[in-house]
């Protein structure tokens, strides 16, 4: 990867360090809301294995964390990750597990996933073609994707092009003005994409 | 970090697997410890329980030194001298 990439990188970690102690604060209710009508579009199991890619402070692991054995979250910034243990012990989620990672250099095997959520992730990457095919490849055959584009950082045009780029299966969750970003639902067929 | 993590983990790098686990400090779950990829020779701290698998761009000396000189009696020979992306002999 080039330097400028990882420069960019750094700058992420520094940005997302400093605002850990707030984060929850500036960003809980428009997050909480924004995943609330994601979930009411799929159905999780409790079997899956979930990865939440960009974790941040943990939102979404207090929606879901009692539905699924096995919930792994994954951020680059050392800072939210403290706060989302923090919140991992007070309220006892234990199927989470937390690792300091970055999304386009997965520490997973491939087609592992039940489900993988990469929530107001992909408007941080320099990199997206990478940052979704890493994410595809840690995902089982048969599984759900949901990747959302904040609509700050993408035009709708422009973001469902960048999901056509990946030959992705996928429908837009229609979601209300006060949902910031766009949310895509993909159905992941690693045979037919490799046709 | 939960033990049984380490069945999905692979390098973030070469994605190479099994890749192993060195514990140093454990209560409920693994406190302080170190992933060993033993293709590439990477290692990952585990610290204050949640491992960092970072690429090496990412990672500063200045923080993985002390780790691996704090752990030293602890730490495979191989990894203190040989070990990516920081080992105590370079």
């Amino acid at each position: 990867m080039p330097s400028a990439i990882w420069r960019k990188k750094r700058r992420i970690i520094r940005h997302y360090d400093r605002l850990a102690s707030t984060y929850d604060t500036l960003y809980k209710e428009e997050q909480d809301r924004k995943i609330e009508h994601i979930l009411s579009h799929i159905q999780l199991k409790g079997s899956d294995l979930v990865l939440d890619a960009g974790c941040g402070t943990g939102f979404l692991f207090r929606h879901i964390y009692k539905q699924v054995s096995n919930l792994i979250g994954v951020d680059l910034s050392n800072g939210l990750l403290r706060v989302a243990l923090q919140h991992v012990k007070t309220y006892g989620m234990e199927s989470v597990s937390l690792i300091r990672a970055d999304v386009d250099h997965l520490p997973f095997k491939q087609n592992v996933f039940d489900n993988v959520f990469a929530l107001t992730l992909l408007q941080n990457s320099a990199t997206i073609n990478i940052t979704v095919q890493e994410i595809l490849r840690t995902a089982k055959n048969g599984s759900t994707v949901v990747l959302t584009g904040l609509k700050k950082g993408f035009s709708k045009k422009r973001f469902i092009q960048t999901l056509r780029k990946e030959r992705l299966t996928f429908n837009m969750i229609p979601a209300p003005a006060s949902v910031k970003d766009y949310l895509a639902l993909c159905s992941i067929d690693h045979k037919a994409k490799n046709k | 970090m939960k033990k049984k993590l380490m069945d999905i983990l692979a390098c973030p790098i070469d994605k190479f697997y099994p890749l192993e686990l060195y514990v140093f400090e454990e209560k409920e779950e693994i406190v302080e410890g170190m992933i060993v990829c033993p293709k590439c020779s990477r290692w990952y701290p585990i610290r204050e329980e949640i491992p960092e698998m970072l690429p090496d761009e990412l990672r500063e000396e200045k923080d993985e030194k002390p780790f691996l000189q704090k752990w030293k009696e602890k730490i495979p020979i191989k990894i203190l001298n040989e070990g990516k992306p920081f080992n105590l002999k370079g």
